[in-house]
C-alpha cells in the first residue's frame, strides 16, 4: 500500500515536474517570441508617410505640388475572374494583359503590386467593376501647375533601389533629403475588426513633413524666357538652346529654361538625354561673349584703357597658326572700346598679351572658369581647365576670343554677372529659402565668392559693351532709349579635333540697366540653321525677352 | 484593553475605506473599459474624415494652381482678345494734364 502511494505520489511529481518544465519553456525561455506572436495579433503598425517638401516660385505660387494617387494591387487568392481581372486594370493602366499575366505567374504571392501613383480617374473606373481581389493603397505624387515648365531647373521624382520615392536632377536631386521627410509611425492595440483599442498600448512617432523651397524664380520671367527660346530655336532651325537670367546683385536664378525638355510629370517617357540640364551641364565654347572677361582682366591689371589704340592692320601670326577677323575685314587704328564693338579676334590677340600668362589664367579662375559655380542643380559639372603647363602661345591667343576654352553658360553669366555689379563674383544660387515643418525659415543669403574686378574697372567696361550694343551688329535690335550692355558670341563647334565651320553655337550675353542692372541674360542657341551669326539668331531672342522685362520689372530708359 | 478596542475600530474603519475605494476602482475602470471599447470605432471614423477632407483640400488646392498657372493665364488671356504690346512706351515725365489747377479753383 505504502509502495503503490509512493509510486502515486512520483507519478504525480514527474507529471507536475513536466507541466512545470513545458511552463518554464513557455512563460521564461519562449517569452520573447510568443509575447511578440501575441502583440502581432492585437497590435497593429501603421506606417505614417511624410509629405514631400513642395516647391514655389518668388511670388509664392506653387511650381510643385503633391496630389493624391493610388498603388493598385492584386491578392491573387481572392481573384474571382482572373480573365476580367486583366482586361479591365490592362485598359484603365494602360498595361499590356502579358505584363499583368507576368505578374501574377508565381502563384505563392499573396500581394501582386500593379502600379504605382496611379490617378483618381484609372481608380475610380476600376472601382465600378467591383472586382475581388484588386485593392488600392493610399499614395502620392507629384503635381507640376506649370507643365514641363521649369522641368531642367526643378528635376523629378523616380524610385530608388528600395521602391522609395528619391529626387533625381535639379532642385529634386540637389535637396532630395530636404524634400523627402521623414516616415512616422503608429502602433496601437486593435480590436477584431481592426478598429483601435484606446485603453491598450498605444505610441505615436508623428510624420515629419518635408521642407518647402521657395525659390529666386521669376514665374513670369521664366514664362517669357521659355516661350521667347522656343519661339527662337524654331524660327532660326536651332537644335536646341538656352537662356539663363541672373539677378547679379544676389546670384539669384530669375529664370532658367533649355531645350529640348522633358514632362517631368511623366519623364520616363523621354530621352534619359534630355534629363540633364544643359545651362548647367553642357560645355560650350563661348566664343565673343568671351572677349568682355579678358577686356575687363586687361584694364583691370592697369595695362589698357577703353581709348587704347591698336592698329588693326591685319592678320596675327601665332606659333604657326594665322588668326583673321570674323570678316576678314581690318579697320586699322581702333580703340578697345571699337575692338568689342567689331569683335576683333586679332584686336583680342593684342589685349591678351599685355597681360602676363599667369596673371591671364588667374583671371579665368577667379571668374569661376574651369570649376563649378556652387550652384544648387544637382547635375551641375564643369569642364576642366587645362594646367598652367599645357598652355602655349596659340592657346592664349584662341582663348582671348573665346575659342579653345570651355564653359558652361552658367559659368559664363556668372562671370558677366561680376562685371554688371561692380566686380564680385556671386555664387548663384535657385533657392532663396526653405521652410521647414515646424514653421521656421532658413533663409540662404547671397554669397560673394570672390572679388575680382575694381568698381573702376567694371564702370569702363560696362561703357564699352553699351558701345558694341549701340553701334555693333546688333545696334537695330535693340529698344530705342535703353541703354543695355552686351556681347554677341559666335563660337565653331570643335568636332574630332577640329572646327566644323558650318556649325555653330550663337549667343548673346548681356544686362540692364546699365547703372544698375537688375538683369543679367545669356542666350545661347546650338547649331543655327537659319543664320550662323550670335547677331542674327541669339541677339534677337535676347532682345526680344529684354523688351518685356523692361514693362514688367518697370524699367524705364532713365534708369 | 480599551485601547486595543480603539485600534480594531480604526482597522475595520481603514478596511471598508479600502474596499469601498477597490469597489470604487473597478466600478470606473468596467465603465471607462466600456466607453473606450467603442471610441475606436469613434476614432477610426474620425480618421477617415480628416483624411477624407485632407484629401478635398488637396484636390481644391491642385484645382487653384492649375486655374492660376501662367500658361492658363497666357492662354486665357489670349481667348478674351489681350494681346502682349510690340512696342515699348516709358514715361519719363509726366504727362501734362488737361486742365489747369488755378482755373478749377
Amino acid at each position: 500500500m505504502n509502495l503503490r502511494i509512493k509510486f502515486f505520489f512520483l507519478l504525480l511529481f514527474i507529471f507536475f515536474g513536466l507541466v512545470a518544465v513545458k511552463l518554464f519553456y513557455w512563460q521564461v525561455l519562449s517569452a520573447d517570441s510568443l509575447g511578440a506572436l501575441a502583440q502581432n495579433q492585437s497590435q497593429t503598425s501603421l506606417t505614417v508617410p511624410a509629405s514631400r517638401g513642395r516647391i514655389f516660385a518668388s511670388d509664392g505660387s506653387p511650381m510643385v505640388l503633391n496630389k493624391k494617387a493610388y498603388g493598385v494591387y492584386i491578392e491573387p487568392k481572392k481573384i474571382t475572374d482572373l480573365s476580367k481581372v486583366e482586361s479591365v486594370l490592362s485598359e484603365a493602366l494602360n498595361i499590356p494583359i502579358s505584363t499583368i499575366s507576368a505578374s501574377l505567374d508565381n502563384k505563392s504571392l499573396v500581394w501582386v503590386p500593379i502600379a504605382h501613383k496611379v490617378d483618381e480617374g484609372p481608380v475610380e473606373s476600376i472601382k465600378k467593376f467591383d472586382l475581388n481581389g484588386v485593392d488600392f493603397l493610399s499614395e502620392q505624387k507629384r503635381y507640376y501647375p506649370e507643365g514641363s515648365m521649369s522641368a531642367h531647373l526643378l528635376g523629378f521624382v523616380g524610385k530608388d533601389a528600395n521602391g522609395k520615392d528619391k529626387g533625381y536632377f535639379g532642385l529634386e536631386g540637389y535637396y532630395d533629403e530636404q524634400l523627402r521627410g521623414r516616415d512616422g509611425m503608429i502602433v496601437q492595440d486593435q480590436d477584431a475588426q481592426g478598429n483601435p483599442i484606446l485603453s491598450g498600448e498605444r505610441q505615436v512617432i508623428p510624420a515629419q513633413d518635408g521642407r518647402d523651397l521657395t525659390l529666386y524664380l521669376d514665374k513670369t520671367i521664366q514664362f517669357i524666357a521659355q516661350t521667347k527660346l522656343k519661339e527662337g530655336i524654331e524660327l532660326y532651325g536651332a537644335k536646341g538652346g538656352s537662356v539663363i537670367i541672373m539677378d547679379p546683385n544676389t546670384g539669384g536664378i530669375l529664370a532658367m529654361s533649355s531645350y529640348p525638355s522633358y514632362g517631368p510629370a511623366d519623364f520616363y517617357n523621354y530621352p534619359t538625354q534630355y534629363y540633364k540640364n544643359p545651362a548647367v551641364a553642357s560645355f560650350y565654347e563661348p566664343g565673343s561673349t568671351f572677349k568682355v572677361l579678358v577686356m575687363s582682366a586687361a584694364i583691370n591689371e592697369g595695362k589698357l584703357t577703353a581709348d587704347t589704340l591698336y592698329d588693326e592692320s591685319g592678320p596675327v601670326e601665332i606659333g604657326g597658326y594665322t588668326i583673321n577677323t570674323w570678316n576678314r575685314q581690318y579697320h586699322g587704328k581702333i580703340t578697345m572700346t571699337q575692338i568689342l564693338e567689331y569683335s576683333s579676334n586679332v584686336g583680342m590677340v593684342f589685349v591678351e598679351e599685355q597681360l602676363d600668362k599667369m596673371v591671364f589664367l588667374n583671371y579665368l579662375k577667379n571668374l569661376g572658369i574651369g570649376s563649378t559655380t556652387g550652384i544648387d542643380l544637382q547635375e551641375e559639372s564643369s569642364p576642366d581647365l587645362r594646367p598652367a603647363d599645357k598652355w602655349y602661345p596659340i592657346d592664349f591667343a584662341t582663348a582671348s576670343f573665346g575659342q579653345g576654352v570651355a564653359v558652361t553658360p552658367l559659368q559664363m553669366v556668372t562671370a558677366v554677372s561680376a562685371i554688371a555689379n561692380g566686380g564680385r563674383l556671386m555664387e548663384p544660387h535657385v533657392v532663396k529659402n526653405i521652410s521647414t515643418d515646424e514653421g521656421s525659415q532658413i533663409e540662404i543669403a547671397p554669397k560673394v565668392v570672390r572679388t575680382v574686378f575694381s568698381k573702376m574697372t567694371t564702370d569702363v567696361v560696362k561703357e564699352m559693351m553699351v558701345e558694341a550694343v549701340d553701334k555693333g551688329e546688333t545696334k537695330n535690335l535693340k529698344p530705342a532709349g535703353f541703354r543695355i550692355a552686351g556681347k554677341t558670341g559666335t563660337a565653331q563647334v570643335p568636332i574630332s579635333g577640329h572646327y566644323d565651320s558650318s556649325k555653330t553655337i550663337a549667343s548673346f550675353v548681356g544686362f540692364a540697366p546699365v547703372d544698375n542692372p537688375k538683369f543679367v541674360m545669356l542666350v545661347v542657341l546650338d547649331e543655327p540653321t537659319a543664320s550662323q551669326w550670335g547677331s542674327e539668331t541669339a541677339a534677337p531672342v535676347f532682345f526680344s525677352i529684354a523688351k518685356q522685362l523692361f514693362s514688367y520689372l518697370k524699367i524705364s530708359p532713365s534708369d | 484593553m480599551e485601547r486595543m478596542k480603539i485600534n480594531n475600530d480604526h482597522q475595520s474603519k481603514i478596511n471598508i475605506l479600502l474596499l469601498a475605494a477597490v469597489s470604487l476602482f473597478a466600478v470606473i475602470q468596467v465603465v471607462l473599459l466600456n466607453k473606450f471599447s467603442t471610441v475606436g470605432i469613434k476614432l477610426s471614423s474620425l480618421n477617415g474624415q480628416i483624411q477624407s477632407l485632407q484629401d478635398d483640400n488637396s484636390l481644391l488646392t491642385e484645382k487653384i494652381a492649375s486655374a492660376s498657372a501662367i500658361a492658363t493665364i497666357s492662354q486665357e488671356a489670349g481667348q478674351f482678345g489681350l494681346a502682349k504690346t510690340s512696342t515699348l512706351i516709358s514715361l519719363d515725365t509726366p504727362l501734362p494734364v488737361a486742365y489747369s489747377l488755378q482755373s478749377s479753383l
